[in-house]
This record gives C-alpha cells, sequence and structure tokens, in this order.
C-alpha cells in the first residue's frame, strides 16, 4: 500500500475522507473495507471501557489549589513593584538615599570597630577602686558601699556596729611591714623607726588573731 | 533588586554589629600557681610574688575641734576624708605599710584593737590594682569581710562609733 492510500486509510477510519474519495480508495483495495469495520468496532469496545469523562476525588480541593496557584502567580509578577511601592511609604528615606544609607552604615560599622579596638577599655583602667563583694557575719550590721567622685575614693559603710565606750583607750600603732612566713606560729611586729617589737600577732585555735603586746 | 530589598535591614545589622563591638571583653583573672606542700618554706618564699605594698590607717573622725594630723603622707587623705566626711575633724591614730605576696596572708595593723586581714589573690590583668579579699576585725571579732580591686583610690571603711566620734580605717595601696 503506498503511503498515500495508507494517509487515505487514516482519514477514512476518521471519517474525514470525502465520498468519491473513499469510492476510488476501496476500488484500488477493496480488503480495506474489512479493515474499516474491524477498526470501528475496536474504537467502540474501547470507548465502552475508557470513559472520556472522570470525576475529581475532590473537586473543591483541586479548584481552591488551582485559584491559589493562580493568585500567586498573579501576586508573584506584580511583587517587585509592590515591594518597591510599600518600601517607598515605610523607609521613604531609604528609597531616595538608598547610596548614602549603603555608605553611612559602612562608615557607622567601620567607625564602631575602630573604636572597639582603639577606643578607651570600658573595663576602665582608672584609679578606680572597686568593692566586689561585702558581707558582715554579724546579722545586725548592714554594709553599703558608694563611689565618692569628688573625694575620689570608696566608701563601705557599716551600720549597725555596737559603739565602743568612751573609757575604753583605742590606741595605735606605727609598725614596720613583715615578710610573712607560714611556718612562723607568730609574727612580731616592730616599730618602724625604732625597730622595737611592739606586739606580738598569732592566731587562736579556732583561727581568730591574737594580738598581745611584747613584753619590753 | 536584592540590594534595595534588604537595605531596610540595615539597622537591624548597624545594632547587631554595635551589641557586639561595644562588648566588654572577658578579662580573665591571672591565676597564679600555688607552690607545692612538699616544697621547703624557703623555695615557697622565693616563688611568693610581691604584689603591693598595703597602707592601713585608723582614723579617728569627730566634730569636736581637735588637733587634726598634719602627717605629710597624710594630707592627701586628709583632703578626701574631708570631702567624704565633712565637718569633720581628723586624727590618724595609727598606720601600717604591708608588703603584700601572693597566696600569702597579711596583717596590716595600725592598731591592736582595729586591724586588717589581707588576702591577695594577684595582680590584675592590667597590672593597675591588685584583687584583694579584706577582713576587718575588731579583737577577736570579725566585723567586715569583702573583695576588692584595690587600685589607687583608697577605701574608707566605716568602723564602730567611739566616744564623740567614729573610727574609720583606711585602705590605699601604695
Amino acid at each position: 500500500m503506498k503511503a498515500e492510500d495508507e494517509e487515505k486509510l487514516t482519514l477514512w477510519i476518521d471519517g474525514q475522507l470525502e465520498d468519491d474519495q473513499v469510492r476510488d480508495l476501496l476500488d484500488a483495495h477493496p480488503e480495506l473495507a474489512d479493515l474499516k469495520k474491524s477498526a470501528g468496532e475496536t474504537g467502540k469496545l474501547l470507548r465502552q471501557q475508557l470513559p472520556l469523562e472522570e470525576d475529581l476525588p475532590y473537586p473543591d480541593f483541586f479548584n481552591h489549589r488551582i485559584r491559589q496557584r493562580l493568585e500567586k502567580e498573579d501576586t508573584d509578577a506584580k511583587l517587585p513593584a509592590l515591594a518597591l511601592k510599600e518600601e517607598a511609604q515605610l523607609f521613604p528615606w531609604f528609597t531616595r538615599s538608598r547610596l548614602f544609607a549603603g555608605f553611612a552604615f559602612t562608615a557607622i560599622a567601620i567607625g564602631l570597630i575602630v573604636h572597639s579596638v582603639l577606643g578607651p577599655d570600658p573595663t576602665g583602667s582608672s584609679d578606680h577602686t572597686e568593692i566586689v563583694g561585702t558581707y558582715t557575719p554579724n546579722p545586725q550590721v548592714l554594709a553599703s558601699s558608694r563611689y565618692d567622685a569628688d573625694a575620689g575614693a570608696t566608701i563601705i559603710q557599716l551600720d549597725g556596729l555596737a559603739e565602743i565606750p568612751a573609757d575604753i583607750q583605742i590606741s595605735g600603732i606605727f609598725p614596720r611591714s613583715y615578710l610573712p612566713d607560714a611556718s612562723l606560729a607568730a609574727t612580731t611586729l616592730r616599730n618602724r623607726d625604732t625597730n622595737e617589737p611592739i606586739v606580738i600577732l598569732e592566731n587562736d585555735n579556732y583561727g581568730r588573731p591574737s594580738i598581745r603586746k611584747t613584753s619590753l | 533588586m536584592y540590594f534595595a530589598r534588604s537595605i531596610h535591614l540595615f539597622p537591624l545589622i548597624a545594632i547587631c554589629v554595635a551589641t557586639f563591638a561595644l562588648l566588654p571583653a572577658t578579662r580573665g583573672q591571672e591565676k597564679k600557681s600555688v607552690s607545692p606542700a612538699s616544697q621547703s618554706q624557703t623555695a615557697k618564699k622565693a616563688k611568693a610574688h610581691r604584689d603591693g605594698r598595703i597602707w592601713g590607717a585608723l582614723v579617728f573622725a569627730t566634730p569636736e575641734k581637735i588637733e587634726s594630723s598634719s602627717n605629710d603622707d597624710f594630707v592627701k587623705t586628709l583632703t578626701q576624708l574631708g570631702k567624704v566626711f565633712p565637718g569633720k575633724e581628723f586624727r590618724l591614730l595609727g598606720e601600717h605599710t604591708q608588703e603584700i605576696f601572693s597566696e600569702y596572708e597579711s596583717w596590716v595593723v595600725p592598731s591592736k584593737d582595729l586591724f586588717l586581714k589581707i588576702d591577695s589573690k594577684g595582680r590584675t590583668e592590667k597590672g593597675d590594682g591588685v584583687n584583694l579579699h579584706l577582713q576587718l576585725w575588731l579583737e577577736k571579732n570579725v566585723l567586715l569581710k569583702t573583695d576588692v580591686i584595690l587600685r589607687k583610690e583608697p577605701i574608707f571603711i566605716t568602723g564602730p562609733h567611739w566616744g564623740k566620734g567614729q573610727l574609720i580605717m583606711v585602705v590605699e595601696l601604695r
């Protein structure tokens, strides 16, 4: 069969061939009448077994997703213009001066880094004495600390201490520096001017200091 | 376009950078090694590091007219005391300048009644002060325990009232 005849056969089966052309084709190939009939029956069987339309399992959900997808595509297409418009409303200064804002940010960042590296130490290297913590074993006594900038001094105030009666003699001494020695049970403090022993310093059995005058 | 859309994040980024840059650096305290117990006291002394000299002074402050001390070393402290305790007169009762060493307790005894126990925990990292644990004793009673970073400026510890005035312990790094 020629290619031209095969093409005519396909058109005939599809019902698109003119009557005179059908007649010519059957004259040339009479066996094609049976083939046409067989193809028609096969098509009929296929149409019966395979429905052309089928119901969707969840049509509402399917439609909803389609609608969402369409809206998203529509929004995405408009997004650049919308973003610029919103940005212009919220950050008009940046919008008008993008380049300036970028430079300003960079300058600030560099300035902060330089300041942190070369600037004054935030921990301070001043002469200021710091009180880290205070504790008073006697609960009646309260300790508070403050800094007097004018005087350049830190004050620890003890409130609630018992007063020392005026008839008790409080006297001072002027010892010289001594070299601590843990191997010694007692340390003798000597007068800084005369080097004479003044007091003997030792710990009692409870670890408390005991200061007594020397026999001299 | 990416730059244009993200430019409004710059203030947030700037705040983050500023926070990071201004964070105070953690400065750990210098760890001093303790001499092993098995070593001799001589070896310990050789390793003991002198951390500084502490001046402790016992001062009597009173609103009454008294003859104030005129010690040259005391003049600056007198001025400072006058600013902290206005209207008072001050008399130096006693003073003791004591060298302190790491890992050693030292006693600063300007008076046999009121004195200080000092444990040095070493110089500050910058070397501008010394980390101390101070105890203020009144005879056999400890009145105060405090941890301080003592630098050039003094500490005034207000002690008990006595007679018509008050005792003040001055602690200063010298």
